[in-house]
């Protein structure tokens, strides 16, 4: 009853937001010259022999509120425009670099998860002690650390010195030729777990070997910054008097950190984990342009550089939705963790 | 005959702060007898809640018990002589059997004291998942035996035997690796499903003996959805719940609207009745003493200044912080309050001494030097005070 | 409070009495520093690199005085040369001297920071404080332009703003400063509202106190410590992010003396001949290890101030 209402009035509140990313999204259209604009409209590279008649027969000369409802009404239609970079129509080249990207937020993201908990559990437990300075000292380093020049580092490191043990790219040759057999099929398009489903394990441990510096790339942010997030509300949470209860009860101190602490103290580490998506989408676009893995981030970054409008509006567009729906569920499941807020 | 159940002996606990060594109790001396109920007043900051988790041994860095006795006598049989204890000198692991099963605590605030993402229920039946296993489980062995004897089918009734069989297994050996293994594996839930069922009846059991409506609805409510009589009321049988030899209460009332009040005092003197336990009571209400306690202990900056039964300590004041203290109380037919002159002590540099010399009117010469011992002056009345002694020589 | 209350007799006396207590918070908080290596390791870093900023036509003196950003080059061969007599630090691809790039760098970082953090805490101020204080319509349009910029993460709509304002590192400040704004505006409102209530405020509106002095003298003093910890804390971020747009190619143009444009220099150069695979190591670590220690010098001050300035914190 409560619960119902709370997610109605919680999706209502997305609308707004869209308005307001469609508006920020044209406003950046607006601040290009019109033939570059004209891209946005373009679904087939054959369009761009005629760009006076495509801004023509667009409106883009017509006064800015037309201009605004006729591009969200192509939007609607899912037409976004044709992509340079990609060689594909936006909306198709987004599926097309789709899964690479979630294969490596599928791997970081519950590593992000369980690694900061627990190492700002143990920091906040052992307050003050070495393990404490430690750990904390790791994370303010980590919160600091410029993503691309560690994943540099990393490469020159682990491809470099030890002879190509952990390569960039989202395969080797071997495998990805195998990939793109016939014998190969492609349920998800996410590599391991195709690999996994066609029960080829060559493949497997190929895309896991080329995951894991991307992975440890990604995660090193999120993960301090969880760290310190838990940290800090674990100690909140300790201080409180249910604690003095569960103490006063005879529990012992693995069930007051684990049962009656921890769950108080990840209210606030959902809270960021809206945030946290926002680091990801960043460190994916700087993790994959380093790595060359041909994902989301590897395009966007590409599209920017060469002015390839259609895609750059697109990945606005893209990472809002995206980041919109993860914060919808972030809030749900904050309700789900703290009963108080149901009531609302 | 009356026999002891708590004896504080030269009790000491300091805090080492960043401003210098709080010394929060120095030298406390109390006794508290079956059945009996015991006040412990003072102003805020006296020490009196760092007395009360002394006893639990819930002091927490930087808080240290630096020295002294806590004589405890348990209810079940031990290996201890008499069964009398001294906990300070026990292991953390002895103390986790004490607390919430030995002794229990009712807190202050009770919608801090409640954690508020587990329902009214899992919380109470922590208390008897943590003390009182063995006897869900024969509980839980009980109920199975039902089962079965309604059970139709046969492979139903070999399932259940299969669960007998785990469950008296687990009655032997609680700490066995076996029943660790099942804690953790994916099947466990049927085996924790029925022991957490057991605790649940016993939670609506302990809160329909408090008198509350429909237990039912309220255990499975959580805390902020509840009143601050009922929340109070919760933590009452939390702390209840394991039939504790004696209940510690820290001014549980000191939150609530004076009806609820009453209502809370009357609960807690029908239960200490009813489950036959011992309670010492802190509070600053000496209202509340009058209406509640046997005996009542007057602290003064971490020392016990007097000890009396309630009647004799408000007819026959002794002590004069004492006397001070019920000055300060509105009664009926009394124009005017006195105030005690000056502040509580900064107790880090305590006032050597008596602590409460550079307030006292009687002051002596010898009571900025000596710390004066608490002696029975009258007949099961003990004071700490030199004027008292000089004046009866 | 108590200067007011000073008797005309044993001034000097009261003086001493009524700022005693500030005295020893003084002395706590520097206690507090002190015993936190981690506090003084980001002040010195912070100082060093204002050093290094301040006395960078010393310490690298300009080749070409009217554009000193400008990398001077050793040459046009595409390997890099390792550290020598003439170039500390060595050489990139291309031959630019990588200390003079790092020293003038110091100083590009810190424009970066100062400009956009800048601008942003004085855009958010005016916002937030207009928001929170006047409430209504105009509070509502300004936070759901804020909700709308919040949805959106940072990298991203600083790449499409730099590349719909074109390539430079002038148009990433301004990317930055739209990015970055919208926080301020909020931590601010929330403060101004949770400040209005108060009775202070309250007693100044009745004596007729105008708005502009109410937010200035009572309610900004209030919100200024987490604005000054959220502040240090940013001009970390915002260097970092620049430097990460630079490193794309978004940012500052080939051979300007920006950390992160010389280390996209390094991309090709990661792995080095057969036999000596670490040889061009100094093209990628020591640019980054001058972000590295920027940043961490900011976040660092950050921290110190929370655990200084907090109330709530410094205690435990």
């Amino acid at each position: 009853m409560e619960v119902r209402a709370y997610i109605i009035r919680r999706v209502l509140l997305i609308i707004p937001v869209l308005v307001g990313v469609s508006l920020i999204v044209f406003a950046i259209l607006a601040l290009f010259s019109p033939e570059q604009r004209a891209a946005a409209f373009i679904t087939d590279i054959r369009q761009l022999r005629d760009i006076r008649g495509v801004i023509r027969s667009h409106g883009l000369d017509a006064p800015v509120y037309v201009q605004y409802f006729n591009w969200l009404k192509e939007v609607f239609h899912g037409n976004l425009g044709w992509s340079k970079t990609a060689q594909r129509p936006v909306l198709t080249a987004f599926f097309y670099f789709l899964p690479n990207t979630v294969e490596l937020a599928l791997f970081s993201a519950p590593l992000v998860i369980l690694v900061g908990i627990w190492l700002g559990t143990i920091s906040a437990v052992h307050q003050g002690k070495l393990i404490d300075h430690l750990t904390r000292t790791g994370a303010i380093v980590g919160w600091s650390l410029p993503t691309f020049w560690f994943g540099l580092l990393l490469l020159m490191i682990f491809y470099g010195y030890f002879r190509g043990l952990l390569p960039p790219e989202a395969l080797g040759t071997q495998a990805g030729l195998l990939v793109r057999s016939e014998a190969f099929t492609r349920y998800t398009h996410i590599n391991t777990l195709d690999a996994l489903l066609n029960g080829n394990f060559f493949i497997f441990f190929d895309a896991l070997r080329h995951l894991i510096l991307p992975v440890i790339t990604l995660t090193v942010v999120q993960c301090a910054m969880v760290m310190r997030i838990m940290r800090s509300s674990m100690l909140e949470a300790l201080a409180k008097g249910y604690i003095a209860t569960a103490r006063a009860k005879g529990a012992d101190e693995k069930t007051v950190v684990r049962k009656h602490a921890r769950r108080n103290a990840m209210i606030p580490v959902i809270t960021v984990s809206g945030y946290l998506f926002a680091l990801l989408i960043q460190g994916v676009v700087i993790t994959e342009t380093i790595f060359n893995r041909k994902g989301l981030g590897w395009w966007w970054a590409r599209a920017a550089v060469n002015l390839d409008v259609p895609a750059v509006l697109g990945s606005v567009i893209f990472s809002a939705l995206i980041f919109v729906i993860t914060n919808l569920i972030v809030d749900l499941l904050y309700a789900y963790v703290d009963p108080r807020v149901r009531l609302g | 005959m009356t026999e002891k159940i708590l004896e504080i002996k030269e009790l000491k606990t300091n805090f080492y702060t960043y401003e210098g060594v709080v010394k929060a109790l120095d030298g406390i001396q109390l006794e508290v007898n079956q059945g009996e109920t015991v006040g412990l007043v003072g102003e805020t900051g006296c020490g009196k809640s760092v007395t009360s988790l002394s006893i639990l041994r819930l002091i927490l860095p930087p808080g240290r018990i630096e020295k002294g006795k806590i004589i405890f006598k348990l209810k079940q049989q031990s290996r201890f002589k008499d069964n009398y204890v001294d906990l300070l000198s026990q292991s953390e692991k002895f103390m986790r059997t004490i607390r919430g099963n030995e002794i229990s605590m009712i807190f202050q605030e009770a919608s801090s004291a409640l954690n508020p993402v587990y329902t009214v229920d899992e919380q109470i039946s922590e208390s008897f998942l943590l003390h009182q296993k063995s006897q869900l489980y024969q509980e839980a062995i009980r109920e199975i035996d039902q089962e079965i004897n309604q059970a139709r089918i046969s492979w139903k009734k070999r399932t259940l035997g299969l669960e007998k069989t785990i469950f008296q297994a687990l009655l032997n050996n609680q700490t066995s690796l076996p029943a660790k293994i099942l804690g953790f594996l994916p099947g466990g839930w049927k085996y924790r499903g029925r022991i957490k069922r057991q605790a649940r009846k016993k939670s609506i059991e302990i809160l329909a003996q408090l008198g509350i409506a429909n237990p039912e609805n309220i255990v499975d409510r959580y805390p902020h959805e509840l009143s601050g009589g009922m929340q109070q009321r919760v933590v009452i049988a939390m702390a209840l719940a394991c039939n504790p030899n004696l209940l510690i209460a820290d001014e549980p009332t000191s939150n609530l609207d004076v009806t609820i009040q009453a209502q809370i005092l009357d609960l807690i003197r029908d239960l200490k009745r009813k489950f036959k336990s011992s309670v010492l009571f802190i509070t600053h209400d000496l209202g509340v003493v009058a209406e509640m306690c046997d005996r009542v202990a007057v602290m003064y900056a971490g020392n016990i200044c007097e000890i009396a039964e309630v009647k004799e300590l408000f007819r026959n004041p002794l002590h004069p912080y004492t006397k001070a203290l019920l000055n300060a109380v509105p009664r009926g037919g009394k124009t005017k309050l006195e105030s005690i002159e000056g502040n509580v002590p900064n107790l880090i540099n305590p006032p050597s001494g008596c602590r409460f010399h550079p307030r006292c009117a009687l002051a002596l010469s010898v009571c900025s030097q000596v710390n004066p011992p608490l002696l029975e002056r009258a007949k099961e009345h003990f004071l700490a005070c030199h004027y008292y002694g000089e004046k009866n020589k | 409070m108590n200067f007011f209350s000073l008797s005309s007799k044993g001034k000097w006396e009261d003086l001493k009495k009524a700022t005693r207590p500030r005295l020893k918070e003084l002395k706590f908080s520097f206690n507090r520093i002190r015993k936190s290596p981690l506090s003084l390791v980001g002040f010195s870093l912070i100082i060093l690199f204002a050093l290094i900023a301040l006395m960078a036509p010393y310490l690298a003196p300009p080749k070409y005085p009217h554009n000193p950003y400008q990398i001077p080059r050793y040459g046009y061969s595409a390997t890099p040369k390792p550290p020598s007599q003439t170039n500390f630090f060595g050489t990139t691809e291309g031959q630019y001297d990588i200390y003079y790039g790092v020293v003038w760098g110091t100083r590009t970082a810190f424009r970066i920071g100062f400009m956009v953090v800048g601008t942003i805490l004085l855009i958010g101020i005016i916002l937030g404080s207009i928001s929170g204080y006047y409430g209504g319509v105009v509070d509502e349009i300004i936070m759901r332009v804020v909700d709308t910029f919040m949805s959106l993460p940072t990298l991203i709509l600083a790449m499409a703003l730099v590349t719909a304002l074109g390539h430079s590192l002038d148009n990433v400040m301004k990317a930055l400063i739209i990015v970055g704004w919208p926080a301020y505006a909020r931590l601010i409102r929330g403060d101004i509202l949770s400040v209005r209530e108060e009775q202070y405020v309250e007693a100044a509106r009745a004596v007729g106190c105008s708005d502009f002095f109410i937010i200035t003298k009572h309610v900004l003093p209030n919100a200024i410590y987490p604005l000054l910890i959220m502040a240090s804390l940013d001009i970390g971020a915002m260097v970092l992010t620049a430097a990460a747009l630079s490193f794309l190619g978004l940012g500052a143009p080939v051979g300007y003396a920006d950390w992160g444009q010389m280390i996209s220099f390094a991309r090709n150069w990661i792995v080095g001949p057969p036999g000596n695979p670490l040889a061009y190591w100094y093209t990628v670590a020591i640019p980054g290890l001058f972000i590295l220690l920027f940043v961490l010098g900011w976040n660092l001050l950050g921290d110190a101030f929370r655990d200084i300035l907090d109330p709530k914190l410094r205690r435990r």
